[in-house]
């Protein structure tokens, strides 16, 4: 069903909304939560809270593009569900990505306290810069946080040339960070 | 503000560009694998009149350059690495009836290489064993440089590599900064000038021809360099060849070079222990190195083969010591 369509569903608070949602954005939506807590059942819970969430913000929102919509939401709850420590003892891949962005910070910016709103429309400018390639690049790994090797297999480059291109992309994030001037 | 901070922060991304994201999907199949294949065959036909090198991009020139150089395949890394940092040029300048088009260049923080080619507007035949641009002297006795940042022209080592029978229009200049002199290291976004003194082909028979005297200035700008550096001594070592035994302080690696730091010997001997050395990578791919700029404290080398530090497992001396990857962050510069 096409999303015009979906979202006439929840406006007409047609609980068929729900389950269309599910049918359509439901494995997407899972695999996001998956590749941030590693974990079924609080992937599960996260897609089932981003269900209830929608319910509960459409309307009146009326999202231009859903599943984005949707992601946000649940890459939100998602996270929030992760238990920072226990990733860390795992070794899981969400630490890795958070030792990455690491290193796009720039020194004087590591005291400096951000809310995600400036955050995000700092790392927007950097993104509206980049070609649409490494832009996809740079938000499978980080948004998304896809392996490498998927991101490698979605885009048909080799691993290397995948996790080169990232250092590359950071570097170019961290210049940016720096010469913007933004956490002065 | 952490890695963990800007991580979370991203969810307020344009919905725009995860739609972008999320609509990407894998390549459709080609006829050939990859574009380059197309250029394979026809090198493969070009290869009986003698011309391989003549129909590669730039990136396929350094690669094959590199994998002959090491005497082997490059790695997948490898070829990632100068697909990724390749600053493809295509300047050119004519003079008297000659043509130098600077095409291409790789670099670390402290070696290039700039790939210039020579043709000849007026027919004539390009069949020097060199043209290695003529150092010239000024009546103050310093040389003109070939290479220099504009903002400071401080001195670089050059030496040229080509032209080579394979690729008989190839000049290829590897510049080295003696980080050990302290040397500025080679930077993006500076403007770097190569100064071409004239050009004089130099033949087997020992004979020389002025092509030209006129002068070719390029300005070129590296916003593609590799500028990470692994320090691979935490605890000093001892190196050896024959009779001959170093204290090894630092061994700095980069993507084409190193620069090492040692003591104990008054004469330059002790670059000896750095011939027939490695840098192998986690694939098993062995990069070998070799000494170029000597010192009794120390010596700067090339490496044969690009190397993305990522993927260095250790690096092994001439006298078979294995220094392994040390648990240190990599630095830029």
């Amino acid at each position: 069903m096409e999303d015009e369509k979906i979202l006439q569903l929840y406006f007409a608070r047609d609980e068929e909304a729900l389950r269309q949602t599910q049918a359509c954005y439901g494995g997407r939506l899972l695999a996001l939560a998956q590749n941030i807590v590693r974990n079924r059942e609080d992937a599960e819970e996260s897609v089932n809270d981003t269900y209830l969430a929608a319910w509960q913000t459409i309307p009146p929102k009326k999202p231009n593009f859903f599943l984005a919509y949707l992601s946000k939401i649940c890459r939100n709850f998602a996270f929030g569900k992760l238990d920072w420590q226990q990733a860390a003892k795992r070794r899981a891949e969400v630490v890795t990505l958070s030792q990455e962005m690491e290193q796009c910070i720039p020194d004087k910016a590591r005291e400096a306290e951000l809310e995600s709103r400036e955050i995000a429309r700092a790392v927007n400018d950097f993104l509206r810069g980049l070609t649409p390639e490494n832009r996809g690049l740079f938000l499978r790994r980080y948004w998304y946080c896809d392996t490498i090797e998927e991101i490698a297999r979605r885009y048909g480059m080799g691993q290397s040339k995948v996790k080169m291109r990232l250092r590359r992309i950071r570097q170019q994030l961290a210049a940016y960070l720096e010469q913007e001037g933004i956490f002065l | 503000m952490t890695g963990r901070d800007l991580l979370l922060g991203l969810t307020e991304v344009e919905p725009e560009f995860l739609v972008e994201a999320e609509n990407r999907t894998l390549p459709q199949r080609r006829i050939f694998r990859r574009p380059v294949l197309a250029a394979a065959l026809i090198a493969l036909v070009l290869i009986l009149v003698g011309c391989t090198y003549a129909v590669l991009s730039e990136t396929e020139w350094f690669e094959k350059f590199f994998a002959d150089w090491q005497k082997q395949e490059l790695s997948e890394s490898q070829n990632a690495f100068v697909e990724e940092h390749i600053k493809v040029i295509g300047q050119s300048i004519t003079k008297d009836g000659y043509t130098l088009t600077v095409e291409s260049a790789i670099a670390d923080s402290y070696n290039a290489y700039i790939k210039l080619r020579l043709t000849s507007e007026n027919g004539g035949k390009l069949n020097a064993e060199s043209y290695l641009p003529d150092y010239r002297f000024r009546e103050d006795g310093t040389w003109e440089q070939y290479f220099y940042a504009l903002d400071n022209p401080e001195w670089r080592y050059i030496t040229g590599m080509g032209p080579s029978e394979e690729d008989p229009t190839v000049i290829l200049l590897r510049v080295n900064q003696n980080e050990r002199q302290n040397a500025k290291p080679l930077e993006e976004g500076v403007t770097y000038r190569i100064h071409m003194t004239g050009l004089v082909g130099y033949y087997s028979d020992g004979s020389e021809e002025v092509l030209t005297e006129e002068d070719f200035d390029f300005d070129i700008v590296f916003d593609t360099l590799y500028n990470e550096t692994l320090e691979m001594i935490s605890e000093p070592i001892t190196a050896s060849f024959a009779d001959i035994q170093v204290n090894v302080t630092s061994l700095k690696l980069r993507a084409l070079s190193i620069t090492t730091d040692y003591n104990g010997r008054t004469d330059e001997k002790g670059a000896l222990c750095f011939v027939d050395s490695f840098v192998v990578l986690k694939d098993g791919t062995e990069v070998s190195f070799r000494p170029y700029i000597l010192g009794s404290e120390g010596a700067t080398c090339f490496l044969t083969g690009p190397v993305d530090l990522e993927e260095v497992d250790y690096v092994r001396l001439r006298d078979g010591t294995k220094i392994p990857v040390p648990e240190t962050e990599k630095s830029p510069g």
